[in-house]
């Protein structure tokens, strides 16, 4: 390693996995949807493009995740812009006006599956939150645009995310859902034992089915 | 392992619209896996990718009855089919427009509605559901 891969203004960090699927980084001078030039690991100068759209792709397919996560990612990826837009509702490149109300009518799956596919999109972060109802994609791997916009992008998602995300592997979400299980457990320890040792818990009378809940009166 | 080559270095352009596609398509977890497999490895010229059923089970480590079952799937949503031995041909809607004979019949990709695959998804649940012993 060189100390070329410490990327300066105006330029990118790439990854890209070889034969062997063995992970290659590089780091490209960003000129628009081409590089201009660049060094691989190895010092060997390439060309490329911005967007990684095969990496990205490819670590789709690796990752054991169910069905529903796939047609989120691909809706959101799909709900991007371009032009102008109009002067209440601009478009911007590598933003994404959505809710997760708005995905799940738009792509038929439960709130739950929606809602869990997009933390865990969040957590690597391959999306981040940019408001209300504005998602912003990670320039670095789903954007391509011309350069001076490409760059003001990236500054945006750095100053709010950092400069790190993830390509997971195959078993990453099962892992991921594991730790979020944890955390749910702790919180819910934390909570109880915020609430009091002494308060105890009602237990339902055997053999008694819970009562649905009354409609409010209209 | 047998040799596989390595992901082509032009660019994968995907349409709002072939992704909007990719996001109505009722398909499984593994048969979602390898489209986007064939999607980062097709060939940019043809459409088309050079995988034997045996290398896509390496590189997603799946069975081979899986495998099988996940090919069945994206040819009978008409996403991807085999032309010839290990050689598949993606939809023209995902490679935009090229594919390796210039003169097919182009199916159409079956697309459901949002309501209808919510449907289609309470029903496949509500069966799982009333299989579970009581």
């Amino acid at each position: 390693m060189t100390d070329r891969l410490l990327p300066a203004k105006g330029q990118r960090v790439i990854t890209e996995l070889d034969r062997k699927g063995n992970v290659i980084v590089r780091v490209q001078t960003v000129k628009s949807r081409e590089f201009e030039s660049g060094y691989d690991s190895l010092g060997d100068p390439v060309l490329g493009y911005v967007t990684d759209a095969r990496i990205m792709l490819e670590v789709l397919g690796s990752l054991r995740a169910p069905g529903g996560w796939f047609q989120t990612w691909c809706k959101v990826l799909s709900l991007q812009r371009m032009g102008s837009g109009t002067p209440k509702r601009p478009n911007t490149p590598g933003y994404v006006r959505t809710t997760q109300r708005d995905l799940q009518s738009r792509t038929g799956l439960s709130p739950a599956t929606v809602s869990e596919a997009m933390q865990y999109f969040s957590s690597l972060p391959w999306v981040r939150p940019a408001g209300r109802g504005l998602l912003q994609l990670n320039p670095f791997l789903t954007v391509a645009i011309g350069s001076g916009d490409h760059e003001r992008v990236q500054q945006e998602w750095l100053d709010a995310v950092g400069d790190t995300f993830l390509l997971p592997g195959p078993d990453h979400p099962a892992e991921w859902r594991e730790i979020r299980a944890a955390a749910k457990d702790e919180a819910k320890k934390v909570k109880q034992a915020a609430v009091g040792e002494n308060v105890v818990p009602m237990k339902r009378a055997s053999g008694r089915k819970a009562q649905p809940k009354r409609s409010a009166a209209v | 392992m047998a040799y596989i080559a390595p992901l082509p270095s032009a660019p994968v352009v995907l349409s709002r619209e072939a992704l909007e596609v990719l996001s109505l398509v009722d398909l499984t977890a593994s048969a979602h896996r390898l489209l986007h497999l064939f999607l980062a490895r097709f060939d940019p010229d043809f459409g088309t990718v050079n995988l034997s059923q045996r290398d896509m089970g390496e590189l997603l480590a799946l069975s081979h009855p899986s495998v099988n079952k996940a090919v069945g799937a994206l040819d009978r949503a008409k996403l991807a089919w085999q032309i010839d031995d290990a050689l598949y041909q993606l939809h023209p809607v995902l490679t935009g427009g090229k594919m390796a004979d210039r003169l097919a019949v182009v199916p159409e990709i079956v697309v459901s509605d949002p309501d209808s695959l919510r449907e289609v998804r309470r029903r496949r649940y509500s069966r799982q559901t009333e299989s579970l012993p009581a």
